[in-house]
């Protein structure tokens, strides 16, 4: 009984931080072909390129692309507690972004919005270099022409 | 014997003309293409055709005869064009190898112009026929069957990137991820094709300006067709059916700008039409049926124009996200309008608010889409419509229609 007492509040406290672990900054596995890109609308289909970002409040908000975690989280950046991208070598694997390197290949077999990016453990650009891209860039909107030459 | 056979064979055959059969001289593709002279015809006879990748350098034309299958065991793309004039007929492509590094296809074309891909089969296709820096290509009459989603990754049905002035019509394309895709296309029509039960979208447009979709059936896919990122789209007599799902719409319209949708039947969707960030988007003479929302507008579409359109038997006819009104709604059909038309024009005398409250309330807690039949809900409803306070005031049509508006054809054949 005093053994019960005793364990009562270190439960209470173990449940307490459980729930407080929910709004932690971590991602959630991508439901691809079923999320919605929380910046685009479009399904998110190709498990090369899903992306998350996860709100102070602990939200997990899954986009299809690198560009579109990039111009979601320029448009609410205190409100983004972490961002992730999946290595696109390892399909289901995400990393947080200031860990990740990319790479942009304007081929075509580029990226879902057009930029051609591509995240991964090694390559030429940074987290910081592709938010300047996107924000130069502008994200691409009707008629702008992007066409890759 | 049979050698003699095939050799009598070939003299009967216009000069230019390389036979490829299981047991003839030529048993490959590939040896036929390097017998072939440039404009030359290269037959197909039934068979199954195990070899490399397919590679066509020179104009030519191969055409099979039915039962002529070639076969890329799961491991590898079909066939790959790089040259111009070349024509593909009647074959089937079996077993496309699925890759997640590379985008490999039953016939892919690249860098060249006026191909025409026709009458073929394609089955368990990644992705099917693949376009890409092509102009002048035809795509027509081609039945196309993915295997559905691999563990890793699904393709395309038709996919087009950086190409202009195709021509994609009357193919049949089922269990890709999106059936026909479009990015970097321009001046492209998609004509009469059916488009059902793919991963993702029926067709899907990526920055792809001054395209022309006009009677295709898409029923069926996991979330619809998704027109994004273009300008000067025009749509017209397509069928937009069965999409169901909380993130599936019959059309997305998404950072669009100056297109037309027009003569277009909306039917059995969750989401009949979603616009966001549609400008001046004029829509004409649609129908939208049995939809549980028929059209979801937000406030960044300015200017959309809806008139001469039916809106009949959805339980949500328009819902916005604002109380302004930036969009125009006149001379359409409304089932759920209680006006009257004393003076008898066909119209009604009092102006329809399309926009229920409830809807707003939907729109905000989900959940209480269970008090949809309530009668708590249809005072609210009433109420509202006599004294606008929180629907949009201006989102209104001066001019509702008291009958249907009438059809070429039948409206929906239900």
């Amino acid at each position: 009984m005093t053994a019960l007492r005793r364990a009562l509040p270190a439960a209470v406290v173990a449940a307490a931080l459980a729930l407080a672990a929910c709004a932690a900054a971590l991602p959630r596995p991508i439901a691809y072909d079923e999320d919605a890109c929380a910046f685009c609308r479009m399904t998110v289909a190709d498990p090369r390129y899903g992306a998350e970002a996860v709100t102070l409040k602990g939200k997990v908000h899954a986009f299809d692309s690198v560009e579109c975690l990039a111009s979601y989280v320029l448009a609410n950046r205190a409100e983004v507690r972490s961002a992730w991208v999946t290595d696109a070598e390892r399909p289901g694997t995400l990393l947080p972004v200031d860990g990740a390197r990319f790479t942009r290949s304007l081929t075509e077999a580029g990226s879902p919005m057009g930029l051609g990016l591509r995240a991964g453990r090694e390559g030429a650009l940074s987290w910081t270099d592709v938010l300047a891209l996107v924000r130069e860039r502008g994200f691409p909107r009707a008629g702008v022409a992007v066409l890759p030459s | 014997m049979p050698l003699l056979a095939s050799i009598v064979l070939l003299a009967q055959l216009p000069t230019g003309t390389v036979v490829v059969s299981p047991d003839g001289p030529v048993r490959t593709l590939a040896r036929a293409l390097e017998l072939a002279p440039e404009g030359g015809r290269v037959v197909v006879r039934p068979g199954v055709y195990r070899e490399a990748t397919v590679r066509v350098t020179r104009p030519v034309e191969i055409a099979g005869d039915s039962g002529a299958v070639l076969d890329g065991e799961d491991h590898r793309q079909l066939m790959t064009i790089t040259a111009d004039d070349v024509t593909i007929r009647g074959l089937a492509f079996r077993r496309v190898g699925a890759s997640f590094n590379e985008d490999r296809a039953a016939v892919k074309v690249v860098g060249a112009r006026r191909c025409r891909i026709e009458d073929n089969e394609v089955e368990d296709g990644f992705f099917g026929i693949y376009l890409a820096r092509t102009t002048g290509c035809r795509v027509v009459n081609n039945r196309l069957r993915a295997r559905g989603r691999t563990e890793v990754t699904s393709g395309n049905g038709i996919h087009l990137w950086s190409s202009d002035s195709a021509l994609i019509e009357g193919n049949t394309i089922s269990g890709f991820r999106d059936g026909i895709y479009f990015e970097f296309v321009r001046g492209s029509v998609i004509r009469g094709n059916a488009s059902g039960g793919n991963i993702r979208y029926g067709l899907h447009f990526m920055y792809s300006d001054g395209c022309h979709y006009r009677a295709n059936v898409f029923r069926g896919n996991g979330s619809g067709v998704a027109v994004m990122y273009s300008r000067d789209v025009e749509m017209t007599g397509n069928r937009f059916e069965d999409n169901r799902g909380s993130a599936a719409y019959g059309l997305l319209l998404k950072e669009m700008a100056d297109s037309r949708l027009v003569g277009n039947t909306f039917i059995r969707s969750t989401t009949g039409l979603v616009a966001e960030g549609a400008d001046r988007l004029e829509a004409r003479d649609n129908d939208f049926i049995d939809d549980g929302w028929a059209v979801r507008l937000t406030a960044s579409s300015g200017g959309a124009r809806f008139t001469g359109n039916n809106f009949i038997g959805n339980t949500f006819d328009v819902t916005t996200n604002s109380r302004q009104a930036f969009s125009t709604f006149e001379g359409n059909y409304w089932a759920s309008y209680r006006g009257y038309d004393l003076d008898r024009d066909g119209y009604g005398d009092v102006p329809h608010r399309p926009v229920r409250l409830f809807s707003l309330i939907v729109e905000h807690n989900e959940p209480s889409l269970v008090l949809l039949r309530s009668l708590f809900v249809r005072v609210l409803d009433a109420a509202e419509r006599v004294v606008p306070a929180l629907t949009p005031e201006g989102l209104a049509d001066a001019r509702p229609a008291m009958r249907p508006l009438a059809r070429q054809t039948p409206v929906a054949a239900r």
